[in-house]
């Protein structure tokens, strides 16, 4: 290691969000809903036809990571800062509701009470699989659900009624002080930020952070790298979630 | 009452040298001859154990987060643990684990090893009793990861063997989200322990039954016992060495089980399969309260090395008292 600031560079990054079933909601006529009202509803139309709608992996990071979205429904930007940024006094009153919305949405059949046995791949091949509509999670998705689901139509809408979204820079490349060869590292890093390399992770859909966005031409690589780009670029919201530690370490 | 009698001076004591100068003087070069021999063992055991466990306690009195400068507070950790109820759960816990890693698998492992050693065996073929032998320690090769993936497929909710097997002979009833449900995660995760732990303990009591003279059965069935009274009356006390060994070693690991926990579980749901090792780690290294997780650290290695003592102490009387 070494002593003072500590550097890292990411060269993608990743944001939660709503995959959904396009079939799935045209099936039962559902639009993508623009507050969580609307999506409750929405999920309460699945309900009541026999299908749960929210595939949901407890056992490992995504109930975590759907809490943490419906705690920032109940947050504002400042409310926000206090609990991420340890700015000021935090109110757990957030994450109190958004205990309370899991438990209601398990009791009204939204979320399966098998939910908290299974992991977070089971709930994405379920997703995969059609079995459920809706699925909130990560952009590391992207790629295995592009090359995986070849039987309907798949799409991906923001947390609805908040500003505020999960999100962060990649894994990191650290170069430790007493490294060997610093500039064979340093050059790994340039060739992971170049235009090529990154433009071929745009078009997989992992989410580069310095893409031209007219050279991603894949479906994928065209809904994730401008959402990331628009979330990162905003003022009053956007993009969230300081990157501590790998995924999969809740 | 036993304090004041004095107990007779046993001819092998340590007073005995004094009586005469020569082997005293040769019983101190002999022993300052050894401590050269005891130095490779020395440095490992200070690089390894020694430092690592006085940082572990240094670290345990300050707040810290893996980075930066950790902060002094004293004993204040400790005062928090011991308010913390998952602490206590975690401990707790470990007496659930030294029921099913410990108790359960050494009085299974000891039926087994006797149903195997006089019944499989003289009726079948040692050749049986051998395959049979391999089957119950095969989970002990078996890597605890690939073991716990095999446990979470059984177990899973929705498509899991268990639950599929239950709705097939039509007990669709008694399905249940084994490790998710607080319910039964513990009673799951300790049935994944006895299947591990079981092979260890056959081995260990099928190795003890071989030094066991045979003259022993042979006299007791021509007297007309039956199995059950030489398994109680033979077997049981001839293997009491093996069973206080096996008894140390598993109660140690089963104070120390961190992998299956992190593998099945991960402590949940909530805190329902929580245990000490665990919750050191998930201090350490999820919300990196580095601190708190020593001060766990280090009560768990307190509490570990007391309880070895105690075993091995027990053990020891009771080895002795088998001799004579």
């Amino acid at each position: 290691m070494g002593s003072g600031q500590r550097y890292g560079l990411t060269n993608y990054g990743e944001y939660v969000s709503v995959w959904y079933n396009k079939d799935l909601f045209a099936q039962q006529n559902i639009q993508v809903p623009s507050s969580v009202q609307e999506l409750e509803q929405a999920m309460d139309k699945f309900a009541g036809v026999g299908i749960t709608p929210l595939a949901l992996g407890s056992q490992d990071y995504p109930g975590t990571h759907l809490l943490y979205e419906l705690a920032l429904a109940n947050m504002d930007k400042d409310s926000w800062s206090a609990y991420q940024q340890f700015e000021g006094d935090v109110d757990w009153t957030a994450w109190e509701k958004a205990a309370q919305t899991v438990q209601d949405w398990t009791a009204r059949g939204y979320i399966s009470k098998d939910s908290t046995g299974i992991a977070a791949q089971d709930a994405g091949n379920a997703f995969v699989a059609g079995q459920y509509p809706i699925f909130v999670s990560g952009t590391w998705w992207a790629g295995s659900f592009a090359d995986e689901i070849k039987d309907f139509e798949f799409d991906q809408f923001l947390f609805p009624g908040t500003d505020l979204h999960p999100g962060s820079g990649g894994n990191l490349w650290v170069v430790p002080e007493k490294a060997k060869n610093k500039e064979l590292a340093y050059d790994f890093m340039e060739i992971t930020m170049s235009p090529e390399i990154q433009n071929l992770l745009g078009n997989e859909g992992a989410v580069p952070v310095a893409a031209d966005e007219a050279a991603i031409t894949s479906p994928i690589g065209k809904l994730t790298t401008p959402r990331f780009n628009e979330l990162l670029n905003s003022k009053d919201g956007g993009l969230l979630v300081p990157r501590l530690a790998g995924r999969g370490t809740q | 009452m036993t304090a004041v009698t004095p107990a007779p001076p046993a001819p092998t004591s340590r007073k005995s040298p004094r009586t005469t100068g020569t082997p005293r003087r040769t019983a101190r070069e002999t022993s300052r001859g050894y401590w050269i021999y005891l130095l490779p063992g020395a440095v490992g055991f200070i690089a390894i154990v020694a430092i690592p466990f006085g940082m572990n306690l240094y670290y345990s009195l300050t707040s810290w987060r893996g980075v930066g400068t950790p902060k002094f507070v004293g004993l204040d950790n400790y005062i928090r643990l011991v308010a913390d109820p998952a602490f206590w759960a975690s401990f707790l816990h470990s007496g659930a684990f030294i029921v099913a890693m410990a108790v359960i698998p050494t009085a299974l492992g000891v039926f087994l090893a006797a149903v195997l050693f006089d019944y499989i065996a003289p009726k079948f073929g040692t050749r049986a009793a051998s395959i049979l032998r391999a089957m119950f320690y095969l989970p002990q090769i078996l890597p605890i990861v690939v073991a716990g993936v095999l446990w979470k497929w059984l177990y899973q909710p929705q498509y899991g063997i268990l639950n599929t097997v239950l709705d097939g002979v039509g007990l669709g009833g008694l399905r249940q989200n084994w490790l998710g449900d607080a319910d039964t995660s513990m009673l799951a995760v300790m049935n994944v322990l006895i299947w591990l732990q079981i092979g260890y303990t056959v081995v260990v009591f099928m190795a003890g039954l071989s030094r066991v003279d045979p003259a022993l059965y042979e006299a007791a069935e021509i007297d007309g016992a039956g199995w059950f009274q030489r398994f109680w009356s033979i077997t049981i006390p001839q293997l009491r060495p093996e069973i206080a060994v096996v008894l140390i070693t598993t109660s140690v690991a089963a104070l120390k089980v961190f992998a299956p926990i992190y593998v099945l579980t991960r402590g949940g749901p909530g805190t329902s399969t929580i245990v000490p090792a665990y919750f050191s780690y998930s201090n350490f290294f999820t919300t990196t309260q580095v601190g708190y997780g020593a001060a766990v650290a280090s009560l768990l290695a307190l509490l570990v090395t007391i309880i070895a003592i105690v075993l091995l102490r027990y053990q020891t009387r009771n080895a002795e008292g088998f001799e004579k």
